[in-house]
């Protein structure tokens, strides 16, 4: 077995999140003055200082990077100045509703991407190839933005059959689904139907197509088994994009999940709850990867059973 | 390179053009580009009014040729053209979309230069740091340094934007900079005497310059869509600048009764992303020796 690969992979995972650490620090501790950046002009002196001492800023600055690694340990992020709730727990309760859409959305993208290729890749340069390939390619052009508006438009405010904003039934999540999932299903698509044309066009699956094997037993068996490994790097890729697209997502659906909560602490400078949030994603972005990263270990002897320090 | 392969007598730039008038689509996205590029550079004049005027007496009017005024698009709720809010709203996403691909590209191909020439510890460094940016989606950072910062600098937020896709730069310089130095004219050029510098920046740019150029046109509908999507989130470009996100955001308010506010910026920026995606798809294949091999 190829340990060394596994090793490799985890301390990766654990360098990056020890780098996402320090960049937010640094971010916010030497690129200019929280307190400051926080409280108007016009702010009481003495207020100034006592926050401060509060926060620690007054202490030298790698006591500071201390106290900040000890305080992520015990989970304490520092209180949301708007509400003085812990940070954590602000973001922690919008969990549940932020991964409802984005694993939603990610199915929706895999049964509808993943299909789209296989037809395009089996009917290649014929109609049903070209009409899935411009979809594909409208698919990820259009911002997902603007097909969230344009669906509001059609569905909510001229055919008023789907409400605008989430209020928690099956109903309203149609078009947030449909909204962040349409890029991912286009580039999905896209990647099934090119990985697909190259393991088809390589002899062993000929050699099968002429011993005779039934096309579709060819595809399903031969074929698709090989397709899915590069497959599953796009996969990885998808999850920073269904992240970054449930932001915008949730704020034109009004979604009560962590993206509107992030750019709503952004807008107001909540620096405790931006810090919780980007270090939530930053720690799922990179369990992901190393899933994804595992999953190669699982599925491809080559890498099981290869050489490791190999750079995919 | 693409020399090598072009008729003689002409050009590359010629046989790129001789190629694109092949395809109609590709000619199409050519002509939307260009004419999204005269908006851009001619705004001030293509616009029919100041863009900033307040005319309270004409507030939300419906798209008009009225002796009144010439609204095309109408006005928003303190009565200022919305036709002129769009073409200047194009020139501001422009100028934010090119100046940050420029600046991505300027910022990787550098990084990548170092990683490439000092190999060993510098080059670790570089790569983790790339690993680390590849793995996080750019926005989540954009926004971290936004809640500091603050959301009113438009200097500070092209910077920012500019950094995103840096990764993927310096990703490709640095390994098509570790295989030009091993060609023969590289090193040909330093036993002559010719400095580090001279070699990197005279020499082996101009050979990995096609895809940097492809790069560029994959980065550069991202950075159109990264700097909407803030614009429209109300964490990038503020009023009262236009950008083609934060009207789309605004018209969002008057899906109502005037839907036209919100559906003009966004087709604008779906014809250039797509515009700019088919360009890319056909420069790729056109400029990648790689590509254009296999097929």
């Amino acid at each position: 077995m190829n340990t060394g690969y596994l090793i490799q992979k985890v301390l990766r995972a654990l360098v990056t999140l020890a780098l996402v650490v320090t960049f937010i620090f640094i971010v916010l501790r030497v690129t200019g003055d929280p307190v400051s950046a926080m409280l108007p002009d016009d702010t009481d002196p003495a207020i100034i200082e006592q926050m401060r001492e509060d926060w620690g800023l007054n202490q030298p600055l790698w006591k500071q990077y201390v106290d900040y690694w000890a305080g992520i340990a015990r989970g304490d992020l520092g209180t949301s100045f708007l509400d003085g709730r812990p940070a954590t727990a602000k973001i922690l309760e919008r969990i549940p509703k932020t991964l409802q859409l984005t694993i939603t959305s990610f199915a929706f993208m895999l049964l509808v991407g993943a299909p789209a290729g296989i037809i395009a890749a089996l009917s290649r340069n014929r109609w049903p190839d070209r009409t899935i390939m411009t979809i594909s390619v409208s698919g990820f052009s259009l911002p997902n933005f603007f097909l969230g508006i344009l669906l509001i438009l059609v569905f909510s405010v001229w055919l008023r059959l789907l409400p605008s904003a989430s209020s928690g039934d099956l109903k309203s999540m149609i078009m947030p689904v449909f909204t962040l999932g349409t890029a991912g299903a286009g580039v999905i698509a896209r990647f099934v139907r090119s990985s697909l044309l190259e393991v088809l066009g390589k002899q062993y699956v000929r050699a099968a197509i002429a011993r005779g094997m039934p096309l579709h037993q060819v595809v399903l068996r031969v074929a698709l088994p090989n397709a899915a490994i590069p497959t599953i790097t796009i996969v990885g890729f998808m999850i920073g994009t269904l992240i970054a697209g449930s932001i915008v997502t949730e704020t034109i659906f009004s979604w009560p999940g962590v993206g509107r909560l992030l750019i709503t602490s952004v807008t107001a400078r909540d620096l405790a709850v931006v810090q919780a949030g980007v270090m939530m994603i930053a720690a799922t972005m990179i369990v992901a990867n190393l899933l994804v990263d595992l999953a190669y270990f699982v599925i491809d002897p080559r890498i099981r059973f290869g050489s490791s320090g190999e750079r995919q | 390179m693409s020399d090598a392969t072009a008729p003689a007598g002409r050009g590359p730039l010629a046989t790129l053009l001789a190629s694109a008038a092949k395809s109609p689509l590709v000619l199409l996205a050519l002509i939307w580009l260009l004419f999204i590029l005269i908006v851009a550079i001619f705004a001030p004049w293509v616009a029919p009014m100041d863009y900033q005027e307040i005319d309270l007496l004409a507030r939300l009017a419906p798209p008009s040729w009225s002796a009144r005024g010439f609204h095309l698009l109408g006005t928003d709720h303190l009565g200022r053209d919305l036709a002129s809010r769009l073409v200047m709203a194009v020139q501001l996403s422009m100028l934010v979309a090119i100046f940050g691909t420029v600046i991505g590209a300027i910022i990787g191909v550098t990084i990548g230069f170092v990683a490439a020439r000092f190999r060993g510890w510098v080059d670790d460094l570089v790569m983790v740091f790339v690993d680390f940016q590849a793995s996080m989606p750019f926005v989540i950072i954009a926004l971290a340094v936004l809640a500091v910062t603050g959301t009113g600098n438009m200097l500070l937020f092209i910077l920012l934007i500019g950094f995103q896709g840096w990764e993927k730069y310096a990703r490709i310089t640095r390994g098509m900079t570790l295989s030009a130095v091993n060609h023969g004219y590289a090193l040909s050029v330093r036993l002559l005497g010719g400095g580090t510098l001279r070699v990197y920046l005279r020499h082996i740019l101009p050979n990995i310059f096609a895809g940097l150029i492809v790069q560029m046109s994959i980065n550069f509908p991202e950075t159109v869509i990264l700097e909407t999507s803030m614009s429209f989130l109300g964490v990038g470009i503020q009023p009262p600048n236009a950008s083609l996100g934060n009207l789309l955001s605004y018209g969002r308010d008057y899906l109502l009764n005037a839907w036209w506010i919100a559906v003009a910026p966004g087709v604008v920026i779906f014809l250039t992303t797509l515009s700019m995606s088919i360009v890319g798809d056909w420069l790729r294949d056109e400029l990648d020796p790689v590509t254009r091999r296999s097929a």
